[in-house]
């Protein structure tokens, strides 16, 4: 079997090893945390997996491996490369969110419900990038600039958002997803770039 | 809490005030109301039901979620618009902007609500607006039944709604009740109207080459109330007929056996001769069924409308009825009994209506499937099924894949196809009318003081009636025999009912009455010229003062000296188009200022109400003219014999 981290070959001992997941678990302890990396693709046998092939694979035995391929890099890298990512997704998410605004104005209750799923996948991951930044740069950021306020207010829509959900309050929902949610996703969009800038600016 | 004045209700609905001044509804659907703002300081509520919380109206823009309804709805003048929900009307307030002429009908289901929205938001001008009705009732079927009240077939081309969100979410079932009642109404209401409609010139024709048949026979009066107690079985041409026909061929005088038309030729090719056949159809449709058939072993039961060659057919033996239409009422009159029966949709309701007025007891019903029972469209061996033979013997392999079942399901029509469930819990295929004509017998049944039984053993008429086996029916109530035909022959001998003379001398009356009319419809047409030539002079004293004289006159004649009541009853129908638009185009002229444009408009459309009544004047003297032809070639006929 063939082991590569970054593109590195590397010898790791298997006898003791079954599993990818245990495999992989090794690297991570012994290699990838001590450069004080994350990880963030595994390709096996030329197959590079998706976060449900992750689980699929999982235990998937060693001596069927014949190449692993591991790639990490340090967390503010990955901070930084989602907040470019979400330049071109945020506006996705919007327009997903406007469509799903015009299903429930149209009475297309179910298809508006599928939208939102849609985009509540891309706010999800969304705020997992905003969480990442705040936890890699802790209090090297500057807690009242525009971009974390609008965060927290984001975080506070969400909080509405679900409470009209769950009261089935179809006009509350609809509301605050066109005069709340997309309305503060735009303006999270054009602070990105300064937020970028700032964090860039930051030396750990 | 807001609390806006609403003193203004004292006066327009006194009960609505105190019952909404009072607080006194209590309604378990309403948990709580909030009083909220919208982000601009308008009024708003939060209520809270046993599903959650709902918002009433947008709280960041109550016009822009106005215009949305507002585009959902795709106003249409012609329709009658209905909106579900009071709320705090803003959504009905932009409506009104935009048409402000427009009728509206809201549909508050809900007394809780309305409670509280009045006291946040002054709702005077809506309220006080002579175009919008508001309906509210706690009670959703009868919210339905108000609508079709106010809905003008007429006028109306259909409904259109807009509906609150917020309303159709807390009271969703509420508004499919409502929306059900309405639906059910008007097509009871269509259903009648338009099979009048579709079949207006056969109808009338029958009337008149009928009148001789208004004298030949007795009329269906004589009948009632001379079967007290006695079973009747009412047998309709359904599929499932098929297997009653044995035990039906060995009832013997043991009940008044009543056939619908299309199921009389079975019988008779099983060997059983039913008491009474009733027929209505005014077209040639059922008339297939008969004509080659020889009619001397039972009684019909025919309407003025029935098609006139079933009428004359040779060694008929009838009883007249009348179900109150257009011209048969005016021939009914001569009759010491205008013996009226109900006819609804299936020539069935008129047998059923029969049995019931003859005080027959238990009214037995078979072969009423309202399904296609078994996949088989209508009862084997009927006359439909010739041409399934027609088919074979012109192509005679077609057997091999074309099977006898299969026939009757192409003869279904898959858009109109319905699934149901049947008396026996199991799937049975129905139509959308079948449907409509079942639930009309149901709901019969439950106001008629005779035991109804269902034998049919199929199909899906099941409620307010007994389901029984036509064996059991026939062991329990059928074990008496009973003098039923020489009873209905002695009846039938006593015919003495019609007075022919006096009908001849009043359609004589009528046509010189008719000649009368289009000489003053001419006369009246003078004065609309003159009328037109007076526009421009509306400033000049003696010229203002003719005007006013013409119109009062005009207005006055209109009805071209023609007073009866049955003459305007016979115009309404034959010029129905016509009265509907010139008398609407009239009617929106009065009360405007008189100006030369309004008078020439005014004039021309009397004028051409007047022409359109002229017109119909010949159509109803050709009518009569043909019933007197009738009458005496019938007369002289006998005479000749």
């Amino acid at each position: 079997m063939e082991i590569l981290v970054n593109r590195k070959k590397i010898d790791i001992d298997t006898t003791e090893i079954h599993t990818l997941q245990e495999l992989v678990k090794t690297i991570e302890e012994n290699i990838i945390s001590q450069a004080g990396h994350v990880l963030t693709q595994i390709e096996v046998n030329q197959i590079c997996l998706s976060d449900e092939q992750e689980a699929e694979y999982a235990q998937f035995p060693v001596n069927q491996i014949e190449q692993l391929s591991i790639n990490s890099c340090p967390p503010y890298e990955l901070v930084l490369s989602g907040l470019e990512d979400s330049l071109q997704i945020l506006p996705q998410i919007i327009e997903t969110l406007g469509s799903c605004v015009t299903k429930l104005s149209e009475d297309v209750i179910s298809e508006a419900m599928d939208e939102f799923i849609v985009a509540t996948d891309g706010i999800q991951w969304f705020t997992t990038i905003i969480n990442g930044s705040i936890s890699v740069y802790g209090s090297n950021i500057n807690e009242k600039g525009d971009f974390i306020r609008s965060s927290i207010q984001l975080s506070e829509i969400l909080n509405e958002i679900l409470e009209a959900h769950s009261n089935s309050d179809i006009t509350a929902f609809g509301d605050l997803i066109e005069y709340e949610l997309e309305p503060i996703l735009e303006k999270m969009l054009k602070q990105i770039p300064s937020y970028l800038s700032e964090l860039k600016g930051i030396k750990l | 809490m807001a609390s806006v004045n609403f003193e203004y209700l004292k006066d327009i609905s006194p009960n609505l005030y105190s019952t909404l001044l009072n607080r006194a509804t209590n309604d378990p659907r309403i948990i709580g109301i909030e009083s909220i703002k919208t982000k601009n300081g308008s009024a708003n509520m939060r209520i809270s039901h046993g599903g959650g919380k709902m918002t009433l109206h947008s709280n960041y823009n109550v016009d822009k979620e106005s215009e949305k309804l507002y585009e959902k709805m795709k106003f249409d003048s012609k329709k009658l618009t209905i909106v579900y929900g009071v709320g705090l009307l803003y959504h009905v307030d932009f409506l009104l902007r935009k048409h402000p002429d427009t009728a509206i009908v809201i549909v508050e289901p809900c007394f809780k609500i309305l409670e509280q929205a009045i006291r946040e938001r002054d709702m005077k001008s809506i309220f006080t607006n002579p175009k919008v009705k508001l309906l509210i009732s706690n009670e959703p079927s009868e919210l339905g039944q108000f609508i079709t009240q106010i809905f003008n077939f007429q006028i109306h081309s259909g409904l259109q709604f807009l509906n609150l969100p917020a309303y159709e979410k807390i009271f969703s079932e509420e508004w499919e009740i409502v929306k059900e009642t309405f639906r059910k109404q008007f097509a009871k209401f269509t259903i009648n109207t338009l099979t009048i409609m579709e079949a207006g010139n056969e109808y009338t024709e029958n009337c008149m080459r009928n009148t001789p048949a208004m004298q030949k026979f007795p009329w269906a009066y004589r009948l009632f109330e001379k079967f007290k107690q006695i079973p009747a079985v009412i047998v309709s041409a359904g599929p499932s007929l098929y297997y009653q026909l044995d035990q039906l061929k060995n009832l013997n005088e043991q009940a008044v056996i009543i056939a619908v038309d299309t199921a009389y030729p079975i019988l008779k090719k099983n060997g059983i001769s039913p008491h009474f056949m009733c027929s209505a159809d005014p077209t040639s449709g059922n008339y297939i069924h008969l004509h080659d058939t020889k009619i001397n072993d039972c009684y019909m039961i025919v309407e003025p409308m029935t098609y006139h060659e079933i009428v004359s057919l040779e060694g008929i033996k009838a009883f007249m009825t009348s179900f109150n239409g257009y011209y048969s009422r005016y021939f009914a009159e001569y009759a010491n009994n205008t013996s009226e029966l109900i006819s609804w949709g299936s020539i069935a309701s008129t047998c059923f209506d029969l049995a019931r007025k003859m005080h027959c007891n238990p009214i037995t019903f078979i072969g009423q499937d309202f399904a296609y029972s078994d996949f088989l469209t209508h009862c084997p061996k009927t006359k439909f099924d010739s041409k399934y033979k027609e088919n074979l013997q012109k192509q005679p392999s077609l057997y091999l894949y074309d099977s006898y079942a299969s026939w009757h399901i192409r003869r279904m029509d898959p858009l109109k196809v319905e699934l149901a469930e049947d008396l026996n819990g199991e799937p049975v295929f129905t139509s959308k009318n079948m449907k409509i004509y079942a639930g009309w017998f149901e709901e019969q049944f439950s106001t008629t003081e005779q035991t109804i039984i269902n034998a049919s053993e199929k199909g899906i008429l099941k409620n307010h009636c007994e389901i029984m086996k036509f064996s059991d029916v026939i062991e329990n109530h059928m074990n008496k025999v009973y003098p039923i035909r020489d009873t209905i022959d002695r009846i039938y001998k006593e015919n003495e009912d019609y007075k022919i003379d006096e009908l001849k001398q009043n359609i004589t009356t009528k046509l010189s009455e008719l000649d009368n009319a289009v000489c003053k419809g001419r006369s009246t047409q003078e004065q609309c010229r003159e009328l037109i030539e007076l526009k421009n002079q509306i400033d000049q004293p003696e010229a203002y003062k003719r005007i006013s004289e013409l119109t009062h006159y005009i207005g006055a004649n209109i009805n071209c000296g023609l007073k009866d009541e049955i003459f305007i009853q016979w115009i309404d129908h034959e010029n129905q188009k016509a009265e509907l638009f010139f008398k609407r185009q009239i009617g929106s002229l009065v009360g405007t200022e008189m100006s030369a444009t309004m008078l020439e408009e005014l004039s021309n459309h009397y004028y051409g109400l007047i022409e359109s009544r002229i017109v119909c004047f010949d159509k109803i003297k050709n009518n009569l003219k043909l019933a007197l032809e009738s009458i005496e070639l019938d007369s002289s006929t006998r005479i000749n014999r």
